[in-house]
């Protein structure tokens, strides 16, 4: 948390001698298990620890829309610092560790810390930016672009956590999860995910996506990282 | 739980090997025929009649169901 926030604030000695002291409550969660509903009242906010959640909201007939997918490092409800209720609920999509720390204390320490409050405010306004690209996507891409542009996004969040490397990633979401996300039936997810292996973009097996070409993928997405705000040498580096 | 393959035509071909796990053949043929609208929309629509099918196999091979979705347009008053 510390490093992500760091990323582009320059924390005092103090200031990450509080953010270290932070008192988390730490959770395991299985795979589909629900870690917040929505419509509740939040007092904490959280990290997430190891493995992936996903934020979505739920509508009639049973139909879910995925909003957004969490990988280790993010803070995917920082907002319910401001907003205590949220409007959606988030589960685990694999076995997920989850620290929650109180938003009182988070308060206090961004009521003390104008760089610590600037850091968690830049990571929501990062969070909306993802919200952006997804509704572009979500609106405009045809399948093929956004399951590319979903890739390509993951990809380099999870490299600049430090999980991903040499364009090869863990791919724990199944086919329904990917359909949420992408707005798309099942049938046509896996329609779409074997045309962009058959044209040698991508390659899954036994959930290890391989990026085989990258700037290819890149190109059918019209994927542009700037939004994601990553340090230089995760977005410019070949691999 | 049995695992159906969803071969597509829109365009090109495409035939499944990985396949998707349903409760019942029904429920699996309603997923087909919701996807087709979905898959229009990936697909350049140049001629007249253009259609979009997905055929469904059981898990031996064999193709039980095929939904298919035809695009028409036509000119009214003579083509322009």
């Amino acid at each position: 948390m510390i490093r992500r926030l760091g990323s582009a604030a320059r924390f005092s000695k103090t200031e990450q001698h509080a953010l270290r002291k932070l008192p988390v409550a730490t959770r395991t969660f299985e795979a589909q298990q629900d870690i917040i509903y929505g419509g509740g009242t939040s007092l904490h906010s959280c990290v997430v620890l190891d493995g992936w959640t996903c934020c979505y909201q739920l509508l009639t007939e049973g139909k879910r829309q995925i909003l957004s997918i969490h990988v280790p490092g993010d803070m995917p409800d920082l907002q319910g610092l401001h907003l205590p209720q949220p409007d959606f609920g988030m589960a685990a999509i694999t076995r997920a560790v989850v620290a929650f720390v109180p938003h009182t204390t988070l308060r206090q320490l961004s009521d003390g810390s104008p760089t610590i409050a600037a850091a968690l405010w830049r990571e929501t306004l990062i969070t909306a930016a993802i919200h952006r690209a997804w509704i572009t996507s979500l609106g405009r891409r045809d399948a093929r672009q956004r399951f590319a542009h979903l890739i390509c996004e993951l990809y380099l969040r999870l490299k600049a956590a430090g999980l991903a490397s040499d364009h090869t990633m863990w791919m724990p979401l199944r086919q329904p999860d990917l359909a949420d996300a992408l707005g798309l039936t099942s049938v046509h997810v896996n329609r779409t995910m074997r045309a962009l292996r058959l044209e040698g973009l991508i390659d899954l097996r036994s959930r290890q996506l391989v990026i085989q070409d990258w700037a290819g993928l890149q190109a059918l997405a019209a994927f542009c990282p700037q939004y994601l705000r990553l340090p230089d040498q995760v977005v410019s580096s070949s691999s | 739980m049995a695992r159906y393959f969803f071969d597509v035509s829109n365009g090109s071909d495409v035939s499944d090997d990985v396949g998707l796990d349903f409760d019942d053949p029904h429920t699996a043929s309603q997923e087909a025929l919701r996807s087709l609208p979905d898959m229009v929309k990936d697909q350049p629509l140049t001629r007249m009649g253009e259609k979009v099918s997905v055929t469904m196999r059981d898990d031996h091979g064999i193709p039980v169901y095929r939904a298919t979705l035809t695009i028409e347009g036509e000119w009214l008053a003579g083509q322009p």
